[in-house]
């Protein structure tokens, strides 16, 4: 418990520093706050609410994700039946389901030509919700794993300031650390195994109203540590997702 | 393999759509035609053929069109390269009344006027956004630098010639920055843009800088000021405090947007805004 408290004073503070930091503008310094559901009316929801915020802040303060998360597992040879939550559902598990919310801050270059770049650290809390049918089981039974996730990034970014449209790649690197767990195996994050993460991005934005991109996660371990010592048997899950932000461009006068 | 090659293109194709790179140009023919031409008619013999080679260099400049007395005027006015030699009367002239003039010296006066050391040294694409949206038919220009000697007697001067041509026709001649032909204004935008796309901001901002004193509601020259004292304060040799170059380049924008040039605003708010 006092892990995940640690977790949650750690995560806060890096959004306050981040947060007192807009005021300052400063050009090299790369601050974002991600969030995301795979639930449709939290992405709507939390559009909504990103929108102002970035309008209130003037500027790229938060991204607003929608991601879908596949999951593939076999135990010794026989393949799991997973089954996701209601991705339309209003349930609070529906609305919550695949949520995530991080904070990444770093250096970016800020050239006038064609070529920027950026280093970032970041942490992220994630929640994954599913329903499997393990082949020992006789029914489909709900998972519920909770990660934190520190990691570093880079950015690179194709587009010269007298570009209306810039296009933004990401790739990173993650630490997966299980906070928590709920499901067929019990109720201990110990049953989970830690491991790396890699999160690819692509994203367009620029002098425009918003931003748009696609993002993928891959997890490189099995999420089971049981399935690690049984043959033939694994674990793993992806991400996929777009991410959709509302830009602050229409927050201010231009010319003040 | 086709993991390499697949990426590799992509990433070129992407580069050079926000580069709008392209390389550069060969020499237009214009500029062979007019500086042989002015070669060889000063080594010319006969009336008639000179005659010709003074029509044909006028016609190497853009809009050179004949009127009804089969005069070609091309409105464009070039630097007085024969002030040293005599001809004093005004700073700039038509191309027409250069031609003329030339003709004059090289050909029909008792002392020739001599020509040589014609040397076409470089040519490159002028790029400069604003510059590519002014010009006509929205063809890029091309500049081509040369020197050349005339001389006349006992004197001898060389000059540094810069030319714009445009669907291989000259629209401007220039003798350097620091000439008698400084005040023309498209001749110092195209030099300017050409420092701006070398790199040369210092160079670069001197001329926009003068280009406000001669005009100074030239919107295009506010523009670049401001990218240039934002972003390469230091460099065009204002002062070292970021912050105070940062402002400059926000007011020279300002600037700009009042006067309307041509993606101000956009620029602006990146000024403002973390762009992405």
């Amino acid at each position: 418990m006092n892990t995940k408290r640690n977790i949650f004073i750690i995560v806060l503070s890096m959004v306050t520093f981040c947060h007192t930091n807009i005021a300052e503008a400063q050009r090299n310094f790369y601050y974002r706050i991600d969030v995301g559901s795979s639930n449709i009316y939290s992405f709507a929801v939390s559009n909504l609410i990103t929108g102002y915020a970035n309008y209130f802040a003037h500027n790229f303060l938060f991204d607003n994700s929608y991601t879908y998360t596949f999951y593939s597992g076999r135990y010794m040879g026989d393949k799991t039946k997973i089954k996701p939550l209601d991705l339309m559902g209003i349930s609070a598990e529906d609305l919550f389901n695949d949520c995530f919310s991080g904070v990444k801050l770093g250096y970016q270059s800020d050239n006038m030509g064609i070529f920027n770049w950026g280093i970032y650290g970041s942490a992220h809390y994630k929640i994954n919700q599913f329903k499997a049918w393990f082949p020992f089981e006789s029914d489909y039974r709900k998972e519920c794993l909770q990660y934190f996730k520190p990691g570093v990034g880079i950015l690179m970014t194709f587009g010269s300031i007298e570009n209306k449209i810039k296009v933004q790649i990401e790739a990173a690197a993650r630490y997966d650390i299980p906070i928590s767990y709920n499901g067929v195996f019990g109720k201990n994050e110990d049953i989970l195994n830690k491991g790396i993460s890699s999160h690819f991005s692509i994203k367009v934005a620029g002098y425009t109203d918003y931003s748009i991109g696609i993002f993928a996660d891959l997890n490189h371990y099995n999420l089971y540590k049981d399935f690690d010592d049984i043959g033939n048997s694994k674990f793993k899950m992806y991400n996929i997702g777009i991410t959709f932000t509302i830009s602050a461009k229409r927050g201010e006068e231009m010319y003040d | 393999m086709t993991n390499i090659i697949i990426p590799t293109v992509a990433i070129v194709l992407l580069a050079s759509y926000f580069t709008g790179y392209a390389a550069n140009p060969s020499t237009p023919s214009v500029v062979n035609d007019f500086y042989s031409s002015m070669e060889a008619l000063s080594n010319e013999q006969s009336a008639s053929r000179a005659y010709d080679l003074q029509l044909k260099m006028q016609h190497c400049f853009l809009y050179g069109k004949e009127d009804e007395r089969h005069t070609v005027n091309s409105g464009i006015e070039i630097p007085n390269d024969f002030i040293s030699f005599g001809y004093k009367n005004v700073k700039r002239m038509s191309s027409t009344l250069y031609t003329q003039i030339f003709k004059n010296m090289a050909y029909t006066s008792g002392e020739r006027l001599r020509v040589s050391n014609i040397n076409i040294k470089s040519s490159a694409l002028v790029q400069e956004v604003d510059l590519k949206n002014y010009a006509r038919e929205n063809k890029p220009y091309v500049q081509t630098f040369v020197t050349r000697t005339f001389t006349l007697g006992s004197t001898s001067i060389t000059f540094n010639d810069t030319i714009l041509t445009q669907n291989n026709l000259i629209c401007a001649i220039s003798n350097g920055i620091g000439g008698g032909d400084g005040e023309d204004l498209e001749c110092l935008r195209a030099l300017a843009a050409r420092f701006y796309t070398w790199g040369a901001y210092r160079r670069a901002f001197q001329i926009y800088e003068k280009i406000i004193r001669i005009d100074p509601k030239n919107a295009n020259a506010y523009y670049r000021m401001g990218i240039l004292a934002f972003w390469h304060g230091k460099r065009c040799g204002l002062p070292t405090k970021k912050k105070v170059n940062k402002d400059m380049g926000k007011d020279y924008m300002r600037k700009a947007i009042e006067l309307g040039a041509a993606r101000s605003q956009q620029v602006y708010y990146y000024m403002i805004h973390s762009p992405i």
